[in-house]
């Protein structure tokens, strides 16, 4: 009779199976992003007009230069660019051609930020490491707003203008560095179909819009003309007392989190201080 | 989606052995993330959200052709002794060992065998198990217990298998 072995113990057969999993052959695994990308845009139910290019959020944006080409030539034919939806974006942030962009009751920024919180409770709240520049010129934000128009929660760092040679102390705004979770988000341009909120910059006649690498991640250089700031509720509709008119703006996804830096400043040192942000 | 390939299609294959067939469950898994993007919790982990996807794909593909041929799964070669020496009797007993386990283990039921795999081969947390599986956080610890004692069984069963072959061997070698 053939003896009878001895049973492992539960910690023998956890390990054992550990160890299996380690020796497991498994096959390559393969590349999908391409097919997965090319069904997504093969379904015409579930495509959304041009803004279907760059839907797919995990792998995006093969054709973003596309697009842009797209834009121009609406542009160089004059048609209505927000028509033609020259949509561009970020995780999160959408960017749409206005055929103008509208005239903004002035008053404080602050309360349209969200609610006003010390830096401590704002990382106690948001579930990712708030990132913040280290210029020793800029020091720590001055103020730090948490507003709830991203699923997931939005920081927003404000830091007063600077005493320099040329720049007085003041009650205004030096820069504005928004961060929310864009990997959260659905893809650009999909709000309005009962998806999550959606934010983005609608760009008004004469805005330049610059695509660049920042800190090895995607982003964009906002200049010239007024543009404007807004974020849909999931109804689709532009939520009122939330718009407002900046200055140049720097976009970019860093990690999981997508970047707004607002500011009066040059390309050059809107790079600068982006690559300060850790 | 680039960060989920790799679990995604393992999850995939572990239920179906095959590779073409998990690759296609693995891109249907993504496309139908995509569109139950919306229905996701924010907040939640994505990664046993995107598991779950991914296992029920699996499963209905497995289920559609009919499958009842055995998972061909396999443990890889170890790597021999870079000296040239003969391999210790300890390895050998290890690599004979895992290819006990993994004969015991394609023989489960595919929920049991996902629980296992879930738990020590991709090492999934309780909480991560319970959204991947589908069930509550508190049942997460009976349903590997269940599985791990339908492991023992089969494992003694096989081990009994091979216990009458050799004796067959013997009868007709001796």
């Amino acid at each position: 009779m053939a003896e009878r072995r001895r049973q492992p113990t539960d910690a023998e057969l956890e390990r054992a199976l550990v160890g299996l999993g380690e020796h497991l052959a498994y096959p390559p695994t393969p590349e999908v992003v391409g097919a997965v990308r090319r069904r997504l845009l093969a379904e015409p139910d579930h495509r959304p007009a041009w803004a279907s290019l760059f839907a797919w959020r995990w792998g995006l944006a093969p054709a973003l230069l596309a697009l842009a080409l797209l834009a121009v030539v609406a542009l160089a034919l004059g048609a209505n660019r927000d028509a033609i939806a020259g949509r561009l974006g970020l995780r999160g942030l959408t960017i749409t051609y206005l055929p103008a962009v509208p005239t903004v009751v002035g008053g404080p920024v602050g309360p349209t930020l969200g609610e006003r919180v010390s830096l401590d409770e704002a990382q106690a709240r948001v579930p990712w490491p708030i990132l913040l520049p280290t210029l020793p010129e800029l020091g720590a934000p001055d103020e730090v707003y948490l507003g709830e128009p991203q699923p997931g929660g939005q920081v927003v760092l404000l830091y007063r203008p600077r005493a320099g040679p040329d720049v007085p102390p003041g009650e205004g705004i030096g820069l504005l560095l928004t961060e929310f979770r864009g990997d959260l988000l659905p893809p650009p341009g999909t709000y309005g179909k009962g998806l999550a909120p959606d934010s983005g910059k609608g760009l008004g006649p004469g805005t330049q819009l610059e695509e660049l690498s920042v800190n090895g991640g995607r982003g964009y250089w906002i200049e010239g003309w007024q543009h404007l700031y807004f974020y849909r509720d999931p109804a689709g509709q532009v939520r009122q007392g939330t718009t407002r008119l900046v200055g140049n703006v720097l976009l970019w996804e860093q990690g999981d989190l997508t970047l707004r830096l607002e500011a009066g400043i040059s390309r050059a040192e809107a790079l600068r201080i982006a690559a300060s942000v850790r | 989606m680039e960060r989920y390939r790799e679990v995604v299609f393992r999850t995939a294959y572990l239920i179906l052995g095959e590779a073409a067939e998990a690759e296609d469950a693995t891109q249907d898994a993504f496309v139908k993330a995509y569109y139950a993007l919306p229905r996701f919790r924010v907040g939640a982990p994505v990664r046993p959200w995107l598991l779950q996807i991914a296992a029920n794909e699996a499963r209905n593909r497995r289920k559609a052709a009919g499958r009842r041929a055995r998972l061909a799964l396999r443990v890889g070669a170890d790597q021999p002794p870079a000296d040239g020496a003969a391999w210790p009797e300890a390895a050998a007993l290890a690599a004979e060992q895992r290819r006990a386990l993994l004969d015991a283990l394609v023989r489960l039921r595919a929920e049991d065998r996902l629980a296992i795999a879930y738990r020590y081969f991709i090492g999934l947390s309780e909480a991560e198990m319970a959204a991947a599986l589908g069930c509550a956080p508190g049942t997460v610890k009976s349903r590997l217990s269940r599985a791990l004692r339908r492991l023992r069984e089969t494992l003694t069963a096989c081990a009994e298998e091979r216990a009458v072959d050799d004796g067959r061997r013997e009868t007709i070698h001796g």
